[in-house]
C-alpha cells in the first residue's frame, strides 16, 4: 500500500492506495505515528484508492483511532469503496468511525 | 477437480505473492470477468486464513495455499506448521466495545459456506469451502 499526505487547512489528508492488509497496516501505523509526533492530530483518511481491506487493516484503524482519541485528536474516514465499506459493516466497526462520502465532506464537517 | 498450489515462507511479506496467486486462480476458476463480490470474498477469506497461519506459525517455516475446484465448489486449503486450532473454542468478536482484533475467523465464517480444520502432529490444515452455483458471492 502506498501512503501520501498533504495539509488542507487544519486537517492532514492521508491518501492511501492499494491493499490494506497486514503489510499495509504496518506501513499505516508507521506513517500515522510520524504525524502524531509532528503534532498533526486532525486527520482525514482518503481511502478512495484502497481496493481491499481485511481484519488486519481494520484492526490498525481501530488502534490508531483509540490512540488519537486518547491524545485529543480527530480521525475521519472518507471515500470508502463499496466492497471496503461492506467489511466495516460486517465487523460492525462502521459504528465507531466518523465516515464521510468524500474527503471534502469530511473536512467541511468542521 | 482441478487444483493449484503454492508454498510460501511464513512471513507477512508473502501476503503480496499470495494475493497475486489468488487473483490468478480466481480468474482461472471464474473467467476473466469474475463476479466482483465473489472474487473479493474469496480473496478476503484467503488473506484472513494466511495471515492467521503466518502469525501463529513461527520463523523459518512455510505455509501452503491450495485451491481445488469443480463446477460446484471451490475448496481453499491453508496448511501451516503452527499450533493446533480448535475453531469451536474461539469466541465471536466483541462487537460491543469495537475490538481491535479477533475478526479473522468470524469474517471467514461469514464469507464461506463451510470452514473445517484438521489438526495433525506439527501443524494443521484449514479448509474453506465456497459453493459456486449461488451466483451472488
Amino acid at each position: 500500500m502506498s501512503i501520501t499526505y498533504h495539509q488542507d487547512g487544519i486537517f492532514t489528508v492521508v491518501s492511501m492506495e492499494g491493499r490494506f492488509d497486514a503489510i499495509g497496516a504496518r506501513e499505516f501505523k508507521k506513517i500515522i505515528s510520524q504525524l502524531l509526533e509532528m503534532q498533526q492530530k486532525r486527520i482525514v483518511l482518503n481511502m478512495a484508492q484502497v481496493s481491499f481491506i481485511d481484519s488486519s487493516g481494520m484492526g490498525a484503524l481501530v488502534g490508531i483511532l483509540r490512540q488519537m482519541t486518547h491524545e485529543g485528536g480527530d480521525m475521519r474516514i472518507a471515500a470508502l469503496l463499496p466492497e471496503v465499506h461492506t467489511i466495516f459493516e460486517l465487523t460492525r466497526l462502521h459504528r465507531i468511525f466518523d465516515i464521510y462520502d468524500t474527503t471534502a465532506a469530511a473536512i467541511a464537517a468542521g | 477437480m482441478k487444483s493449484r498450489t503454492i508454498e510460501l515462507p511464513a512471513e507477512l511479506e508473502s501476503l503480496t505473492a499470495a494475493a497475486q496467486f489468488t487473483d490468478d486462480v480466481i480468474r482461472e476458476i471464474l473467467g476473466d470477468s469474475p463476479p466482483a463480490k465473489l472474487g473479493y470474498n474469496i480473496s478476503l477469506a484467503v488473506s484472513e486464513a494466511l495471515t492467521n497461519a503466518i502469525r501463529h506459525c513461527g520463523c523459518g517455516k512455510v505455509v501452503g495455499l491450495e485451491f481445488s475446484w469443480d463446477q460446484q465448489q471451490v475448496v481453499i486449503t491453508v496448511t501451516d506448521h503452527g499450533e493446533a486450532l480448535h475453531i469451536e473454542e474461539i469466541p465471536e468478536p466483541d462487537f460491543q466495545c469495537g475490538a481491535e482484533g479477533g475478526y479473522g475467523l468470524y469474517i471467514m465464517q461469514q464469507l464461506m459456506d463451510d470452514i473445517r480444520v484438521e489438526n495433525f502432529p506439527g501443524g494443521k490444515r484449514l479448509m474453506m469451502i465456497k459453493h459456486l452455483n449461488q451466483g451472488n458471492g
